[in-house]
């Protein structure tokens, strides 16, 4: 029997949702661009059972994948869990078998043996979601992706690149470049836990494993996201570090050191490990990336950037935590990396002041190319917010998207409503062919007042005028990470 | 602080853990991971535009002497253990059944005839 | 794209959804007797309504249920797959008209709905298990065998080409001494025919006999009830007819100027043996029991005062009047030594109840001392500012009724939940009428949500002794408690 009454987080419209659902021809208020053929896909954390320690990260829930399929202006919807072999044995013993994020030391004995000897065991699959060589996966830093049945949703099981990809991690963004179909993919901590090895690869469009590159980082960290040119890989490592003591020692995967410098690898599309060049910064959180573009001999990298810890889940060990002079928030930065110079420093300008939630996106068909917008959600506290009926979040929630030029700093955004919580945003070009930023900002809106999810339709190009189309589910949607456009002729849909 | 206090009381079992015993639990916990966070104040003289992060703990012994609080960040409730976040008061009820107050009699019956 | 009203918000929003629950939350401990399913069907619109003036009861059919394994809970909610729904669906569109009038269908599918009115069913009203198959029901077509284990339609059901009806009622009987099924069809042979077929089939699934009546006039025949010795069935004057339906009407109008019949058919007798018997105009919608004491008949159910349905308007033109849309128990009596064709009718409580009330189903056709149902309790406090301003429009409370003593014991759902229709589940092992359980699903108008809540049914007093949690709203009109010993669950 199941009891989340333990957990205070749990209740109201966050109480535990762990259901499979499927809804023909949802309920739409505007309609549906008849362009919009293909599936929004997205991959979020329900916890299947309650967690065994209540201060365990939010990261380690199950991983709860959702689709809305877009069909000639008709959209379904379902929603599946990711049966993960951890999902697998949960279930089998109707109870949580493991423990801290990302620490096979502190599972559930029945198991740890082998969770030890095989941490990628414990993978939730549970971050991003993404479709590449015909193939639907979801991924999780820690393990191999699961492929998913574009149909259904219905778990294939752990992918294995036909036993050419030989890292034991993957991660959760690898990155697609538009031109060739490759996918540049690559996993931290790739022989074990804690281990200092990064393996890179490149896969061609058809699936096949083409390079491996083996380097290591100047220190074990999340490198949770990288970054993409026409010649380069750009590696962010930053301030989370881990070690086989601290594992052993029961702690949760991650801690924060303010302590230790940015380091920034890039690494030459054609190189090899000998040709990684670590650039050195001062501390900052960069867990995802806008985009990168090689020009001449500089690389230029815009991400969502923190000067402190964003997780409050991984906090610093004694004497390790941010200076009280930090500087809070997130936002739009450019890392200028010059290849010709000798040292190791980089330059940082602020693009946007606002402040942003971090989960961003650009028009993924500008990936490792030149763009202009950045899309994120953000807080607007100056908009209204219906307190008596979705709590006192005024100033909390991300009750916008804004798109964020980042040639002239001119910024647009769109409002969800009084009682919304956004999700990451994503851009669906109007047509393969459209210019950039031309199309529709799309992402799950929780009506906190209604107990349901929504997701939003709005002109990418026209944020101010709001929806041009809404889908209304009957139900709330758990919490998601990342979620992407998948257009029609990708995969094999229903 | 916020209140946390069970919504699910009809049934006569056994009653969930009482906060305080949760408390205690959760301390055992934090003795086990370092459960300090940041002190995080603004920068003097550098309005951030937008929200700003949330502050927390200053020391660990400030941390021991306080509750664990539902905070809310990255767009959903969290436990802070330091007690220090901003509490989250969800609405005391959804109010969900508001919806049919308006409906006539014969509304009601045409699309609710059991309740 | 489907749209439904504005005000559909709150616990008034369409639900339209399948789902599945593994190892639900639970409050308390689940006892060790439920070994089996709960089985829930109800009506809930795929598509939104054509006309207005429609009524929930022709939405279409959604099944769920509540498998009880070993202690822990799965649940499992899909939609009935009729013919309706499977064209709704390809045409992305509602394509039928108003409840049981094939005449208001659309241009592309009437022609056939007129010819085969069956094949407009949702099958949304009740389930029912029986010779090891379930099905979801409604009392205008034949039943809908669906697989117990994943939910899936799996067609209508003639029992082997025996049964000849075109149309199965909601409410069959199952005889707990012999097995069989009671089963009967009205408008058996066509949208508005007099035709009555009864049936009895054996506990294998054989129809082992089959009676054809006329009836005096068409009307609703929703419920029988049935003794050892009769079948009883009540018709309240809802009355239809091809000109009423070719006029664009609902299948039924009320027509208060007419008395209700009740036939009563000798079970070891022929279709001319049955006797109908006058009385007061009442929408005789549901029952509760009935016996047979040497040649006097008892009928015990909760019929309406007057009108229930206001969807089904008097063919007099008479405005509805919600004061005849309460549920009163009452008592029957029939003289079967006399010639009159006339029933005593006795009022047992004046408290007005849920009309779908229910009883220890072991006693079904013999004499009982319990019934189940819910109604509202007024002094009861509710919580407006948590759960909404319901306007005491909610069943806050089931009860035993003794329908010797009239004494009334009291189960209260709290001050936020409202409650569905009543089951009781008897202990395991146990014989004595009314030892075991109560259960039904509560909507919690707070948290938005429903909850199957489990009662002791000899201590109602004292709450819940466990309650399944669901993380959203279930839909449902009539349920079943089916034992893990009739239905293979998986």
């Amino acid at each position: 029997m199941v009891d989340f009454s333990k957990d205070p987080t749990a209740r109201g419209f966050y109480a535990p949702e762990r259901f499979e659902s499927s809804v023909f021809d949802c309920e739409v208020s505007g309609e549906i661009p008849r362009s919009m053929n293909g599936a929004f896909v997205r991959v979020g954390t329900e916890w299947l059972y309650p967690p065994r320690f209540p201060d365990d990260a939010i990261f380690n829930a199950d991983g709860f994948a959702g689709m809305f399929r877009f069909k000639n202006g008709v959209v379904d919807f379902t929603g599946r869990w990711v049966r993960t072999a951890r999902w697998e044995n949960d279930t089998a013993a109707q109870r949580q078998l493991y423990g801290y994020y990302r620490n096979p030391f502190t599972d559930d004995p029945s198991i740890r043996e082998q969770t030890i000897a095989q941490p990628y065991l414990r993978t939730l699959a549970n971050t991003n979601i993404i479709a590449h060589a015909g193939k639907l996966f979801a991924m999780k830093e820690d393990g191999p992706p699961y492929e998913l049945d574009p149909r259904t949703l219905a778990t294939r099981g752990p992918m294995t690149f036909g036993g050419k990809y030989r890292s034991q991690t993957f991660s959760a963004h690898p990155k697609i470049d538009p031109l060739s179909g490759e996918m540049i993919c690559y996993g931290y901590e790739a022989t074990g836990l804690a281990s200092n090895d990064i393996y890179l690869y490149t896969v061609d469009k058809a699936g096949e494993v083409t390079r491996e590159v083996r380097f290591k980082a100047p220190y074990v960290s999340m490198i949770h996201d990288i970054a993409l040119t026409q010649r380069h890989i750009v590696f962010p490592v930053f301030a989370f570090t881990t070690s086989l003591e601290r594992l052993k020692a029961g702690k949760v995967h991650w801690a924060w050191d303010a302590r230790l410098p940015t380091y920034v690898g890039i690494l030459p599309r054609d190189g090899g490990a000998a040709d990684v060049r670590w650039f050195k910064g001062p501390t900052r959180s960069i867990v995802h990336t806008f985009n990168a573009r090689t020009e001449g001999s500089k690389v230029v990298l815009e991400s969502p950037v923190t000067e402190t810890n964003p997780f409050p889940f991984f906090p610093p060990d004694p004497g390790h935590a941010d200076p009280a002079s930090a500087r809070h928030g997130t936002n739009i930065r450019r890392h200028t990396f010059e290849l010709d110079s000798r040292g190791e420093g980089y330059t940082e300008e602020i693009l946007h002041a606002q402040s942003i939630n971090g989960l961003g996106r650009i028009d993924d068909r500008y990936i490792s190319l030149p763009n202009r917008y950045a899309y994120s959600g953000f807080t607007d506290p100056a908009r209204p917010f219906d307190v008596a009926r979705a709590g006192n979040l005024r100033g909390r929630v991300t009750n916008c998207y804004g798109r964020f030029d980042l040639h002239t700093g001119a910024t647009s955004a769109y409002f969800a409503g009084v009682t919304h919580s956004l999700n990451e945003p994503v851009f669906v070009p109007r047509s393969p062919g459209s210019p950039e930023g031309d199309g529709y900002l799309i992402g799950v809106a929780n009506n906190l007042a209604e107990m349901r999810s929504e997701l939003v339709i709005a002109d990418a190009a026209n944020l101010a005028a709001g929806d041009v189309a809404r889908v209304i589910l009957p139900f709330r949607l758990g919490a998601q990470v990342h979620g992407n456009w998948i257009p029609e002729d990708r995969l094999a849909f229903a | 602080m916020a209140d946390v206090v069970d919504e699910r009381t009809h049934a006569r079992a056994e009653r969930s853990v009482s906060r305080r015993t949760f408390v205690r639990g959760c301390a055992a916990a934090a003795a086990g991971a370092a459960a300090v966070l940041p002190a995080w104040p603004l920068h003097a003289g550098e309005p951030l535009t937008g929200a700003a992060a949330q502050p927390a703990a200053a020391t660990a012994s400030v941390a021991a002497a306080r509750e664990p609080v539902v905070g809310f960040r990255m767009d959903r409730p969290y436990l802070d253990p330091t007690g220090l976040a901003e509490p989250y008061v969800p609405p005391a009820g959804t109010r969900s059944g508001e919806a049919l107050a308006a409906l006539s009699e014969h509304e009601f019956l045409s699309r609710h005839p059991y309740g | 794209m489907p749209q439904f009203p504005e005000h559909a918000s709150g616990f008034d929003q369409p639900m339209r959804f399948e789902a599945d629950v593994y190892d639900c939350e639970v409050i308390g401990k689940i006892p060790s007797d439920f070994k089996g399913a709960y089985v829930r069907v109800g009506p809930e619109w795929y598509f939104p309504q054509k006309y207005p003036d429609d009524g929930i009861i022709n939405g279409d059919g959604y099944i769920n249920l509540y498998r009880f394994k070993s202690g822990v809970v799965n649940y499992k909610s899909r939609w009935v797959r009729t013919p309706r729904w499977e064209n709704d669906r390809r045409a992305h569109r509602q394509l039928y008209g108003k409840y049981r009038n094939p005449f208001t269908d659309d241009p592309s599918i009437r022609e056939q709905t007129l010819a085969q009115p069956s094949l407009r069913t949702t099958a949304n009203t009740h389930t029912l298990a029986f010779a090891g198959l379930l099905f979801a029901i409604k009392e205008d077509a034949l039943p809908y065998r669906m697989d117990p284990r994943t939910l899936a339609t799996l067609g209508p059901w003639d029992f082997d080409g025996r049964y000849t009806s075109q149309t199965f009622s909601a409410h069959n009987k199952i005889d707990p001494l012999t097995g069989e099924l009671l089963a009967y069809g009205y408008e058996a042979t066509g949208l508005c025919s007099p035709d009555l077929w009864v049936y009895t089939l054996d506990k294998r699934g054989r129809v082992t006999r089959e009676w054809r009546l006329k009836v005096p006039h068409v009307t609703m025949i929703h419920d029988m009830a049935a003794t050892q010795k009769h079948f009883i069935f009540p018709c309240g004057p809802y009355v239809t007819s091809l000109e009423w339906l070719k006029a664009g009407n609902l299948h039924w109008g009320w027509d208060e100027t007419r008395p209700s019949l009740i036939g009563i058919l000798p079970r070891d007798g022929d279709a001319r043996d049955v006797r109908w018997f006058k009385g007061p105009a009442r929408a005789m919608i549901h029952i509760l029991n009935a016996k047979t004491e040497g040649h006097t008949v008892t009928l015990y159910a909760a019929f309406f005062d007057g009108a229930f349905f206001p969807f089904f308007k008097s063919v007099h033109g008479t405005p509805w009047n919600p004061a005849g849309a309460r549920a009163r128990i009452r008592k029957y009596t029939f003289d079967l030594a006399s010639r009159r064709d006339t029933f005593e009718e006795e009022l047992l409580w004046e408290t007005p109840v849920q009309d779908i009330g229910r009883i220890d189903t072991r006693f079904m056709t013999l004499p009982n001392r319990y019934a189940f149902t819910a109604y509202n309790d007024a002094t009861k406090p509710f919580d407006d500012a948590r759960a909404g301003n319901l306007r005491g429009r909610v069943m806050n409370c089931y009860c035993r009724f003794d329908l010797e003593t009239r004494r009334i014991d009291t189960y209260f759902a709290g001050d936020t939940h409202s409650l569905g229709e009543s089951c009781f589940v008897p202990r395991a092992g146990s014989t004595t009428e009314g030892d075991g359980y109560l259960i039904g699903v509560a909507s919690n108008y707070a948290q938005m949500r429903s909850e199957l809540i489990i009662a002791d049914a000899q201590h109602l007093e004292d709450g819940d002794v466990a309650r399944v949690i669901l993380p959203f709203r279930s839909s449902g009109l009539h349920g079943l408690w089916v034992g893990d010993d009739e239905i293979d669950f998986g």
